[in-house]
């Protein structure tokens, strides 16, 4: 993360500041990266003694860097000559080389101005053109390039810019920086000078945002130079401040103006005189507020680093939410899942509408059951056969004894002796299933079936979901039976597939139905994505997608990665190229099948009526639709209404 | 986040030669570069590769743990081109890369045959991360349906034994849309991914495929789909930024205000726009001359435009399309849908016109 730290004004401590936040940086072992980028008024250096004027000055430092690189630019080569730049590392001063911990603290210094090369400094960055080396030297794609080796080097990297408006300034400002602190005293000119400058700043022109590579800026206005008689002056600044920078607080879970107004910087003059970093003398009374604000500012960068880098690690909503990944959201039914697997012997049907979550709550099921030592059967019917619908009825449950043999690691030897008794396939299964698996087993046996929904269109369907029944019953018959659980997870909205919507569900046991999430449930996931949807959006949100499991994380997703906001995600939602296309193409075309559904969605969308029948039956369990008791018929979600609305009306 | 194409060098290299070599890139110029035929894949190192909003998508998905991805495009859109680099980025990340060319394993025998296909990919995958043949025989000798066996096969030979994370790449994936076992074929990489909730050895691998669009509308609608789970991503076309750096990279064969012309024939299509900047160059043309045989079939674009012919010997769509081109009127059925997703058409308002308006030429010329 680049961090600059800026002030309208000089002379409010904004140097000093820098120096004590990288020393607590690289105490707490992270690698940090100091820039001075006062070019007219250096001295950053002079907080470290560790760092002799010899070591600092006579090095060349930022300046030499931008002067090498015209240099390099202007050259005369052949045409295939590779463009070798220099990395900035060997400009940097390593501040405490002899350092054994974790942390590293390195300084690029403004540049090389001992005595001797004090006037060659000097003409330098008075002659230097800021706007030139934009347009004639590719000043966007160097600094791009520069920010990227920045960060291989540290993990954090803070510049001290120049105070006021300069074209210096604007480069490690509105180019460079992630986060901008800027410290604002308490006058009247400071507050002004630092809110227009605000302004400017949270409002980028689209090329400098295209310059920045669309990446978000962050802004945290802190207050400085307090002097503690202050009194009524402080108090009017308080005031002053909370007004005109609350609606600036960078927008993260724990950040809000009354904590940014705590991290005030309190003025002790003999620390400002002698250019010490306060924080390495710990223990001084005297520096002691000042100590703590700098702590805490350092630990406020510090989660906005965080909530930064979590971009890169957000899970891609794809399929099945892995187990352990801090991304999945508990409900209701994972509870109901557990309690009714503690007991023994039971059947359990997960039900749900597309991308609802079935196939993650069945992995956690089958992990609980595993961690309660119960052996666990996993079928994924999906990946079991060549084509179902081609098999005969024998190969069909032999596959299928020999995938519950392969989990549960008997030879597929076994399988074929008891295939070679003369009996029906179905038996031969049950047989495979109790002599091989229930009876060696000393535990409970859990056997968890997904995707059984492909054996719709097959002459197995009936066949199969009967033996599961006859599965079931057997327990009140045989004891070794009750160590057998079934948890399968079947889709609602197949009926959508089928003609007949009477066609026997399977309906033993207990059936879970996956709820949609909760406002607070939302508010979690948002917390996990960097809270992409501002608190008072949520409402907005609700209504457009409802709790829909895949739906809010898709639209969380969009919105952290592709940096947009709310209102900027609803304008597009409803397009089939947009972040819901898919799903929304999904249902289209499978409405698009049956024009019975076509009429009561149509109906529904214009007069909020549907008479009972299969239509609606078909809408509702795909879960398109929902139906009060009055008969009153809508679509499910906001989108879904917009969405249909436009592609069938 | 970077949005500068390959290293930050190359960037600056070809800034370099922007710099010194023309006068500001406004005029016509000899190119920079030596020019490149646009047929097939840009190759890498190639400087006229433009990086699309895609490759960092795809980066990022890489990267990530058990993906699966689906690149879409029409035809020419670049789906090759930005595989084989998200191959080689994969490769830097120290991923076994298996890159899997579809149109290149199927033969005669395994063209509908989901045993043959699958075994012919256990061969491709083995050879690349050296398991012998005799490992493939044995697995095949095993009683099991051939997705049980690759499964096995996969789990035993590739995941069990690379110590890393693995890359499957599958270019061309579109082939298996053409038989019989499409549904079953992409409902096997489905159960893939979702076994690693299950399975913690399957979390290492990622896979990629690039389909294209163009023939998905042809086969049965399933839930099965390839595209029911994981990401899919859709190349985009070319933005005015990257047509004007690609027009610069050839040596500004289009004057600045023939790039809005050039534009609005060929909209940003990746390759209607190189093979247009690639024939102005070539052939010394100017843009009107271009543009004068731009629909004509034996003119610069005329395999491109026969190949969005295929999609209507279809009578139905054919049907469709001719009335597009009279009524303008978006049938808002499924025909349309079709049309759309072979990116032949799209809506604008309650209309209904040809993707592109070279499209719309050169249907009205062969269709009306």
């Amino acid at each position: 993360m680049i961090c600059t730290f800026y002030s309208y004004k000089g002379g409010v401590g904004r140097t000093m500041a820098l120096a004590n936040i990288a020393e607590l940086f690289y105490q707490s072992g992270s690698k940090v990266l100091m820039i001075d980028w006062d070019l007219e008024a250096p001295g950053l250096e002079r907080f470290f003694p560790s760092v002799s004027p010899e070591r600092a000055l006579n090095r060349p430092g930022l300046i030499d860097m931008l002067i090498r690189y015209k240099d390099q630019m202007a050259q005369e080569v052949e045409e295939d000559t590779p463009l070798e730049l220099e990395t900035p590392e060997s400009y940097l001063v390593d501040v405490y080389p002899d350092t054994t911990g974790p942390g590293k603290l390195f300084l690029l210094t403004a540049g090389r101005r001992s005595q001797a090369h004090f006037k060659n400094y000097a003409q330098a960055v008075l002659g230097f053109d800021w706007q030139d080396f934009y347009k004639s030297w590719g000043g966007e794609l160097y600094f791009n390039w520069l920010r990227d080796e920045l960060e291989k080097i540290a993990d954090i990297i803070l510049i001290d810019s120049r105070t006021g408006v300069t074209e210096m300034g604007g480069v490690c400002t509105y180019h460079l920086a992630d986060t901008i602190v800027m410290l604002c005293t308490p006058s009247e000119q400071a507050v002004d000078g630092t809110y227009a400058m605000a302004q400017n700043l949270t409002s980028l022109d689209p090329r400098v945002q295209s310059m920045r590579c669309n990446r978000p800026l962050n802004l945290l206005i802190i207050p400085a130079r307090i002097e503690r008689a202050e009194g009524d002056l402080l108090d009017e600044f308080q005031q002053d401040y909370l007004a005109k920078f609350t609606d600036l607080v960078p927008q993260t879970p724990a950040l809000n103006i009354q904590t940014l107004w705590q991290l005030r910087i309190p003025y002790i003059p003999k620390y400002a005189y002698r250019e010490m970093v306060a924080v390495r003398e710990t223990g001084r009374a005297s520096a002691e507020d000042m100590e703590k604000a700098f702590q805490d500012i350092a630990q406020v960068l510090q989660g906005l680093m965080e909530s930064q880098t979590t971009i890169g690690a957000i899970e891609v909503p794809s399929g099945v939410v892995p187990l352990n990944s801090p991304f999945y959201i508990e409900r209701a039914s994972d509870a109901q899942l557990s309690s009714q697997l503690a007991r023994p012997g039971t059947t359990i049907t997960i039900r749900g509408a597309r991308q609802t979550g079935k196939t993650s709550l069945l992995v956690r099921g089958a992990a609980y059951a595993r961690e309660q030592g119960a052996r666990v059967v996993h079928l994924d019917f999906q990946g079991l056969f060549d084509r179902p619908a081609q098999l005969d009825y024998d190969q069909f449950f032999r596959y299928l004894a020999y995938a519950v043999a392969h989990s549960a690691q008997v030879k597929t030897a076994e399988v074929d002796a008891i295939w070679d008794t003369p009996s029906g396939a179905r038996i031969r299964l049950t047989r495979v299933i109790g002599d091989l698996l229930l009876a060696k087993a000393s535990t409970p046996v859990v056997l968890v079936i997904d995707e059984a929904d492909i054996l719709l269109h097959t002459s197995f369907y009936e066949e199969f979901f009967g033996l599961l029944r006859v599965w079931h019953n057997n327990r009140a018959f045989d004891p070794l039976w009750t160590k057998l659980s079934i948890v399968l997870a079947i889709s609602t909205h197949p009926s959508l597939l089928i003609e007949d919507v009477h066609q026997s569900p399977f309906n033993v046991g207990l059936t879970i139905y996956l709820p949609d999430f909760t406002e607070a449930q939302i508010q979690a996931l948002n917390d996990k994505h960097g809270a992409p949807l501002h608190s008072s959006e949520t409402g907005a949100a609700m209504d457009l997608l409802g709790g829909h499991p895949y739906l809010i994380r898709q639209a969380l997703y969009t919105m952290a990665c592709d940096d947009m906001n709310w209102y900027e995600l609803a304008a597009v939602a409803n397009k089939t190229d947009g972040p819901f296309g898919q799903h929304l193409r999904y249902y289209l075309e499978l409405l698009q099948r049956d024009d019975e559904c076509v009429q009561a969605a149509r109906q529904i969308l214009q007069t909020e009526m549907c008479p009972p029948g299969e239509a609606r039956l078909k809408l509702e369990s795909a879960g398109l639709v929902t139906v009060s008791d009055d008969n009153r018929c809508v679509f499910r979600y906001g989108l879904y209404k917009e969405f249909f609305g436009s592609q069938l009306i | 986040m970077t949005n500068y194409a390959g290293s930050p060098r190359r960037w600056l290299d070809r800034l370099w030669h922007r710099l010194f070599f023309s006068d500001r890139g406004e005029s016509r110029r000899p190119p920079p570069y030596k020019l490149e035929v646009p047929e097939g894949g840009v190759r890498i190192g190639s400087p006229f590769y433009i990086r699309r909003k895609a490759d960092e998508e795809i980066e990022r998905q890489l990267v990530g743990s058990h993906t699966i991805t689906a690149i879409s495009g029409a035809h020419q859109t670049g789906k090759t081109s930005i595989l084989i680099r998200a191959a080689k980025y994969a490769f830097h990340q120290d991923h076994l890369v298996l890159f899997i060319d579809s149109s290149r394993i199927t033969n005669e025998q395994s063209a509908d045959d989901l045993d043959e296909f699958l075994k012919a990919i256990a061969l491709d995958i083995g050879s690349q991360a050296e398991v012998g043949r005799e490992q493939v025989r044995l697995a095949w000798s095993s009683p099991l349906s051939s997705k049980v066996k690759l499964t096995e096969f996969f789990e035993a030979f590739i995941l069990d034994l690379a110590k890393r994370p693995v890359s499957l790449i599958m270019d061309n994936a579109d082939v298996v849309t053409k038989t019989s076992f499409c549904t079953e074929f992409f409902s096997l990489f489905r159960s893939w991914h979702n076994r690693s909730a299950f399975d913690a050895r399957w979390t290492k691998l990622n896979i990629l495929l690039a389909i294209s669009v163009h023939p998905s509308f042809l086969i049965s609608f399933s839930p099965q789909s390839p595209f029911n789970v994981g990401t899919r991503i859709e190349l985009d076309d070319f933005t005015e930024t990257q047509i004007r750096e690609l027009n610069e990279l050839h040596g500004n064969p289009l004057r600045p205000h023939e790039i809005a012309a050039a534009m609005s024939l060929l909209g940003g299509h990746p390759y209607l726009i190189r093979q247009a900047l690639y024939t102005l160059v070539s052939q010394n043309l100017t843009w009107s001359e271009l543009d004068a045989v731009a629909a004509d079939r034996d003119g610069p674009f005329g395999a491109h435009l026969d190949h969005t012919l295929r999609p209507l010997e279809d009578p139905e769509l054919e049907e469709a399309v001719r009335k597009m081109l009279r009524n303008r009127i978006c049938p808002r059925d499924s025909l349309f849908l079709r049309l759309d997703s072979a990116r032949l058409v799209k809506q604008q308002g309650r209309r209904c016109i040809c993707k592109y308006r070279l499209y719309d030429r050169f249907y009205t010329s062969q269709l009306l």
